[in-house]
């Protein structure tokens, strides 16, 4: 990132700071509410379904992946309100357009 | 140049005679996917067949005679897959008469030629929804068709048959055991799990795969534990577990000491104690599908499109397989 | 992403901008640019970085880097926190080893060093007691601060030996380090005691307030007479061949206060290693200052300071640990989140072996928190801090400074609000105002390139 450097770090805690946020890669938004239940602050379409919520301090950090397993499973069945196609009324060949979420995801309209 | 020939011809012949006799006593693991079933040999831990199918794939259920496989998919349709040729041979359809009909659970009765399957249904009459009463039903195999039905309450999905003693068992909001024997089926005795301040979700689960009993975890609100159904005896028990879990399914050790569970992590559960003994982060992500191979040795694990084979003395993965569909579960058949 | 301020407050200074972030007590240089948008911007209660303009997005994403613009929804009110009193280990323990003093200093907050009570020395079974309850307590902490205090300690010698003794004792059987000081009127020492004191690697704090006059106003003994010329006389032996530090501790009534710079350096001449200065307590309500005593002790600390900056570009480092201490603690970017260690890390033990929340409230029965036979009691302790943090959300909760001052002396506020029925908050203004002074010179420094000086001060506020 080459940006006009306005702002200067003085202290060692700023330094600190300056430092974190040079690994930062900002592709995609952070999606935790900072809480310790990481509750999702805003959703996009498919990998994070909104629900999947995984406190738990292991596997998986945040919630891409467990989303996107679930994700056709949600989407066949409407288990839950997860933002999927609905595969019992509204999209009942959803196989035919996506079978694996992560390769065919940029097909689903 | 002649006698190469026949070196080469009698190469294959015993290629064909060596496949021939493996294929005696084949053990296959087959993948639910979307529009596809996958087949995995256990002996090789390589992808053997391709199925397609129409449809995602839910439930699988193997016919008495072995050799072959029933497959819903959709919630509505029954493909029957025979397992030497590996291709679909006939497909029911359950959506007739004007109902759309959802299963969830099927067992396949001894007589070969019928099932028990639990729906749901719905049908549009002069614009107006009607949703029909939640119904357990043995049904023709070969064409669909409704022999006797039953009504069950709401939340049913998964069916557990005990051919010995006709007995059905549904688990929903509780367990349902329908008697089968007489004429009429009907609902014999309520197992409490809801008003107990249980929770249960056998939708993961395997009753053949694991020695008979349908094993799944349930939830209260302090611990979790584990929950049986044995389709020998008829037989219902609760484990209490000592420590937090978070699993879809649940199967058997081999020896019955010990059960593994499975959903962002592998547990192994000492059985006697209630304890979780060890906990493997699934690297792969949530996981639904959880089988053994027969002889206890390896355990499959499905997450997304991957299944991963894990050596159950280690708990190490000894191979990573990637299939072309995400799946549902995985069931075991024996050739 | 929609993002909104987290607390900051900027100070100008000639030749640029210091940004103080107050969660992180964070320090950046800011240019005349970002001075702007921030004047413009920095009321904005949400604001959409996809919506401003290429220019000021520029900006604004460098100060979301430095976490001075943070996601909504993810900022959170400053909360006093709550600390589970026995899950910390106890580091300093003061040892009241005499509750008794030769001096009579006319605002001694401990009434004659008695502390409101029977004169009276700790025997040395207590102290030993202390000693191995300090090191029980500190559980995997290998450093520990054992502080010989009174009273005049030097008045009971005998329990300060065993005190000694025993940490040494301790030190080897535990392989901690018990580092040991000393705070006397040193109008008792003796080549005896300093060869002990020597011998033994003990830090001295002599309360000393300056040039004789103001030493013998502030510090007479028993029977009127003063005590400059008795201590000074001792000073020589005990700075010669220190193996600990010895420092001035200076307390100033508000009288005294346009004085500090002549204080300071008179001490400074004499030989200290440091030199602390403290505004008096006001135990009495004629010791309270008004706004141009106060005005007067700020001119002095910033003419101090700006002589301290000057010396500093010369590779000097002045013995002033009030402005050494604060510069390191802004070096680091150290916040806090309670105003000081007592009850958590540290606790003061009284003659009789009752422990107190600090030194300074020894013999207020309120603050008397459990004795060497039971152990501190942590409920307390916890009930007490309940009660002094009351209010503090409401007090601090907007107040830029909080995060280095985190609500100021327990002592000073129990004084201001119950004994002399001041409001809260009386002190803030000077408090955020020294605060302030430290952020500008320390700003001064780093501009002028001191980094290596700021960085041998890292080690004062490093654990």
């Amino acid at each position: 990132m080459n940006r006009k450097i306005c702002i200067k770090a003085l202290n060692e805690k700023a330094r600190a700071i300056e430092a974190l946020a040079k690994n930062e890669t900002r592709s995609v938004e952070a999606l935790e509410d900072g809480t310790k239940w990481k509750m999702p602050v805003g959703c996009t379409t498919i990998f994070d379904t909104g629900w999947e919520t995984n406190p738990r301090a292991s596997s998986p950090v945040g919630n891409c992946q467990p989303s996107s397993h679930d994700y056709l499973g949600c989407a066949g069945d409407c288990w839950w309100p997860a933002q999927s196609p609905d595969g019992l009324t509204n999209t009942p060949e959803l196989e035919l357009i996506c079978s694996s979420i992560a390769r065919d995801w940029r097909d689903l309209k | 140049m002649e006698k190469r020939i026949y070196f080469v011809l009698s190469i294959m012949m015993f290629c064909l005679t060596a496949i021939i006799e493996q294929s005696d006593a084949k053990e296959l693991v087959i993948t639910m996917g979307y529009g596809k079933v996958q087949v995995l040999d256990v002996s090789t831990d390589e992808i053997v067949a391709d199925i397609p199918i129409k449809g995602w794939a839910r439930e699988a259920a193997q016919a008495v005679d072995k050799n072959f496989l029933y497959v819903t998919a959709s919630r509505h349709l029954i493909h029957k897959i025979d397992l030497q040729k590996m291709t679909v041979v006939e497909t029911i359809d359950m959506n007739y008469g004007g109902w759309q009909r959802f299963i969830y659970g099927i067992s396949i009765v001894e007589d070969g030629k019928t099932a028990y399957v639990n729906f749901l249904a719905r049908k549009t009459d002069a614009g107006e929804v009607v949703v029909d009463v939640p119904t357990v039903a043995q049904i023709d195999l070969a064409t669909g068709k409704i022999l006797r039905s039953v009504e069950v309450p709401f939340g049913v999905i998964n069916l557990t048959y005990a051919p010995k003693l006709h007995k059905l068992y549904a688990s929903g909001q509780d367990i349902y055991t329908i008697e089968t024997s007489g004429k009429e089926m009907k609902i014999v005795d309520t197992y409490s799990v809801f008003d107990r301040g249980l929770n249960i979700l056998p939708l993961f689960c395997t009753t053949e795969e694991n020695g008979g009993i349908l094993l799944f975890p349930y939830y209260t609100a302090k611990l979790p534990g584990l929950m049986s159904i044995n389709a020998n005896t008829g037989e219902i028990k609760e484990l209490p577990l000592k420590s937090e879990m978070m699993a879809y399914g649940a199967v058997y050790s081999t020896d019955k000491k010990k059960a593994y569970a499975n959903m962002d992590e592998l547990y192994v559960i000492d059985l006697e104690t209630g304890t979780i003994t060890n906990t493997e982060v699934i690297h792969e992500g949530t996981a639904f599908g959880i089988v053994p191979s027969t002889d206890g040795k390896k355990l499959y694990i499905q997450s997304g499109p991957i299944v991963d084979v894990y050596d159950t003395a280690t708990l190490r993965v000894i191979k990573r397989i990637q299939l072309s569909t995400d799946g549902w579960m995985l069931n075991r058949v024996t050739l | 992403m929609i993002y909104t301020w987290a607390d900051h407050h900027i100070f100008t200074v000639q030749g640029g901008a210091t940004l103080f972030g107050v969660d992180h007590g964070s320090l950046f240089s800011i240019d005349e640019t970002t001075q702007e948008l921030l004047s413009r911007l920095g009321g904005k209660l949400s604001l959409n970085l996809a919506e401003e303009s290429g220019a000021d997005r520029e900006i604004l994403e460098g100060l979301r880097d430095a976490r001075l613009l943070v996601p909504e929804g993810v900022k959170q009110k400053a909360r006093p926190v709550d600390i589970e009193i026995g899950s910390v280990p106890l580091t300093t323990m003061v040892l009241e080893v005499a509750q008794e003093c030769n001096l009579r200093c006319t605002y001694c907050y401990a009434e004659g060093g008695t502390y409101g009570k029977q004169a009276n020395n700790m025997d040395t079974g207590t102290a030993r007691a202390a000693v191995r309850q300090l090191i029980e307590g500190s559980r995997d902490q290998d450093r520990v601060t054992l502080v010989l205090f009174g009273g005049e300690p030097l008045l009971n010698m005998a329990a300060v030996r065993a005190a000694v003794d025993e940490a040494e004792i301790m030190s080897q059987l535990t392989g901690k380090k018990v580092f040991i000081s000393l705070t006397t009127n040193a109008s008792l020492l003796d080549s005896e005691i300093i060869d002990f004191i020597h011998q033994h690697r003990i830090a001295v704090a002599i309360s000393l307030d300056g040039p004789a006059d103001v030493q013998d106003a502030n510090r007479p003994d028993a029977v009127g007479g003063g005590s400059y010329s008795r201590i000074v006389g001792q000073l020589d032996g005990l700075l010669k061949g220190a193996s600990a530090a010895v420092a001035a501790r200076v307390t100033l009534v508000p009288e005294q206060w346009s004085r500090i710079e002549e204080v300071f350096f008179h001490l400074m001449d004499l030989g200290f290693h440091e030199v602390g200065i403290a505004p008096v307590s006001p135990i009495r309500p004629e010791l309270l200052p008004n706004a141009e005593h106060e005005e007067r002790l700020l001119e002095g600390f910033s003419s101090l300071a700006r002589v301290f900056v000057a010396a500093a570009k010369t590779g000097r480092i002045l013995p002033l640990s009030n402005l050494i201490d604060l510069l390191a603690r802004l070096h680091m970017g150290q916040t806090k989140s309670v105003s000081c260690g007592a009850g958590y890390g540290y606790l003061a033990v009284d003659v009789e072996g009752k422990f107190y929340l600090c030194h300074r409230l020894v013999g207020e029965e309120s603050f008397c928190v459990g004795n060497l036979s039971g152990g501190p009691d942590a409920e307390k302790i916890g009930g007490i801090m309940k009660t002094i943090t009351c209010g503090k959300e409401e007090m601090c909760g907007s107040c830029w400074a909080r995060t280095l001052c985190s609500g100021g002396c327990h002592y000073e506020n129990h004084l201001r609000e119950k004994l002399l029925g001041i409001h809260k908050g009386s002190s803030c203004s000077f408090i955020r105002r020294w605060f302030q002074l430290g952020i500008e010179v320390y700003a001064e420094m780093k501009n002028a390139g001191l980094d290596e000086m700021l960085k041998k001060l890292e080690k004062r506020v490093k654990c």
